[in-house]
């Protein structure tokens, strides 16, 4: 029988889709978002806090003054330090910063802390992708009706698929809680915002993703899973840290193309993302060698 | 004349780290046969059957599956297999897991689903479609796991230990849908019952320590045409006299079981009713009084018999 492209495909929908289903009915979709949830009520308060503090202090200072102008230096002492801080976090790129701060600030507060939270959150939520099935051997029904192969990049377009839900989902907290505790907050503008945001951590996760997808095919059970996930993540995260010439190693890192991913230029962008997206590749091909080969 | 083989074994090894699980096994089931694989626990058959299914890789040695080696997409629809102790995900009901693995094999959705409902109507498990795999009873997921594996029909079924923790009306249920299935499709089936075997199957392979000690049809195994037993109720017990008399015959006599076993030569001109009334008319001639009558022995008698010869 001629296997086509598209049967491997439909393949893949199918197991992506039971994974889903799955997921629902377990209620570790619940879960996942109910955790997510709170990573994003907890950035947003955060920043809610902290402009709250900085008013206070603005406030405080052109009040004591009793100067206009000492009120408008002060906000442009702000505006600086924040444009020294994005210039920071843009590792230099004077291009990427200025656009950051195009941003609301409060969306690019969410979306650095979502971003540092989130290779952790799939590394402790997807481990056991595929080494779950194994463990369980439930694996081996659809080992008999589909190819390995199928069957990996099934369970990570599930997972993805699960990932850019729960993450699409964690952008209320935002609009709510600024809604409710900023004065003058932009609903619209925010949202706008978020939405254009919720691309880019996908594609930063599917990076993420790929690194846990190794670790499932790699181990039988899924404790071993999360284990070989969480200590290649700390793996891949000294790389970012490594002096030269080693430095090179932080390619490898989804972590290194993260801020590229909101660069203005659109050959920075595309770069970025075709890092990401290779890496997410690569990393499930490196364990589909071992997984491919192995008993199930 | 040689047989097409759905299943074509030849000196496969397979270890798991210092465990020898198959040393050389050799297995060839013919298409259309309804196949047992008769071993002890640890003898290699689930280990054979996950080769066959490509769960696992054979170190070295030939593996054909189906005329091919073995390969999920070659396989789609055309081997269908309970595999030992894999579970069903327990928050997704029966009928969704047999969707799903019907639409794997190929079937659109709608096809799936009246697919679904009659291999569950295989295993008498149609009034549980919505419940979930995880409310289900030990017996119950067996019997799903078959369902599964009649999905679609598939040219090859391998059922390992298929009635293991099933009541005996289902394990009798089960019994005649394989036997149901007898030329139509290959079914290979292991089971620690032997006389369930020796009830549906046409041919046997034992397994010992990995290795395939003896194979063929069951009659020939049983020795159905080559040897009778009788037994004797109390009283007359004429062995010089039946071995006097009727020619070519080997007498065995187990005098705690009041056994007789004549062990002779078939040929067309002497097939084994004819020795069956040769013996009965000179026991009667004898005196001797007939408790019991057979033909061959059991498979679990010949089983029992070869199993000491491999220690």
């Amino acid at each position: 029988m001629h296997v086509t492209r598209r049967g491997l495909l439909r393949d893949i929908g199918l197991i992506a889709g039971f994974d889903l289903r799955e997921s629902l009915r377990t209620r570790r979709a619940l879960v996942l978002v109910l955790l997510y949830l709170l990573i994003a009520a907890s950035a947003s308060g955060i920043y809610v806090q902290i402009m709250a503090q900085i008013q206070d202090s603005v406030a405080t200072i052109s009040g004591v003054a009793g100067d206009p102008q000492a009120a408008a230096g002060m906000a442009m002492v702000q505006d600086e330090g924040y444009r020294m801080l994005l210039l920071f976090f843009a590792g230099g790129d004077a291009a990427l910063a200025d656009h950051l701060a195009t941003y609301p600030p409060m969306v690019l507060v969410y979306s650095w802390i979502s971003l540092a939270f989130l290779p952790w959150f799939i590394a402790l939520t997807s481990y056991d992708l595929i080494a779950g099935d194994l463990h369980l051997r439930t694996i081996r029904y659809a080992a008999l009706r589909t190819s390995r192969g199928a069957f990996v990049l099934g369970k990570l377009l599930g997972q993805a698929a699960l990932v850019a839900a729960v993450t699409g989902l964690g952008m209320l907290p935002v609009v709510v809680i600024g809604a409710i505790y900023l004065p003058g907050f932009d609903f619209v503008a925010t949202a706008l915002a978020l939405l254009s945001t919720w691309p880019i951590t996908v594609v930063c996760a599917l990076g993420f993703l790929g690194i846990v997808t190794l670790a499932s095919q790699l181990c039988k059970g899924p404790g071993a899973a999360r284990a070989v996930a969480v200590g290649l993540l700390f793996l891949i995260w000294i790389f970012t840290l490594l002096p030269e010439p080693l430095n090179r190693l932080e390619l490898l890192s989804p972590w290194h193309w993260k801020f590229g991913l909101f660069h203005p230029a659109i050959d920075q962008r595309l770069l970025a993302i075709g890092a990401c997206l290779g890496l997410c590749a690569g990393y499930t091909a490196l364990g589909y060698l071992r997984f491919r080969r192995r008993d199930l | 004349m040689t047989r097409e083989l759905a299943v074509d074994l030849r000196a496969v090894h397979k270890r798991f780290g210092s465990v020898h699980a198959l040393r050389g096994a050799d297995l060839k089931v013919p298409k259309g046969s309804i196949f047992a694989l008769i071993g002890p626990n640890g003898a290699g058959k689930t280990t054979l059957f996950g080769l066959c299914c490509g769960f696992l890789r054979a170190d070295t040695g030939t593996v054909e599956i189906l005329g091919g080696a073995p390969d999920a997409l070659r396989f789609k629809g055309r081997l269908g297999a309970l595999p030992q102790d894999a579970m069903l995900g327990r928050d997704i009901t029966i009928r969704e897991h047999l969707v799903f693995l019907a639409r794997l094999q190929g079937m659109e959705l709608a096809h799936a689903h009246s697919e679904a409902m009659r291999v569950l109507g295989l295993v008498d498990l149609v009034d549980l479609a919505e419940r979930r795999a995880g409310a289900l009873s030990h017996g119950q997921v067996k019997r799903v796991g078959v369902a599964q594996a009649f999905l679609g029909e598939p040219e090859l079924i391998l059922l390992d230990e298929p009635t293991a923790g099933l009541d005996p009306r289902n394990a009798h249920d089960l019994r005649a849908l394989i036997r149901d299935r007898r030329g139509r499709q290959t079914i290979v089936v292991s089971s620690h019952n032997l006389q369930e075997l020796e009830a549906i199957c046409d041919e046997a392979a034992f397994i010992e320590k990995g290795q395939t000690i003896e194979a063929g049809a069951i009659a020939t195994l049983t020795a159905r045409d080559a040897e009778i037993h009788v037994q004797l109720a109390p009283g007359p017990e004429p062995l010089d006299e039946l071995r006097a008399r009727v020619a070519n015959l080997g007498v065995t006599w187990d005098p705690a079981a009041r056994t007789l076993r004549l062990r002779f030569q078939p040929s067309p001109e002497r097939i084994a009713e004819d020795v069956i009334a040769e013996v009965l008319r000179e026991l009667l001639a004898a005196g001797a009084r007939i408790s019991a009558l057979g033909k061959g022995r059991s498979l679990e008698q010949r089983y029992l018999d070869q199993a000491p010869a491999t220690e």
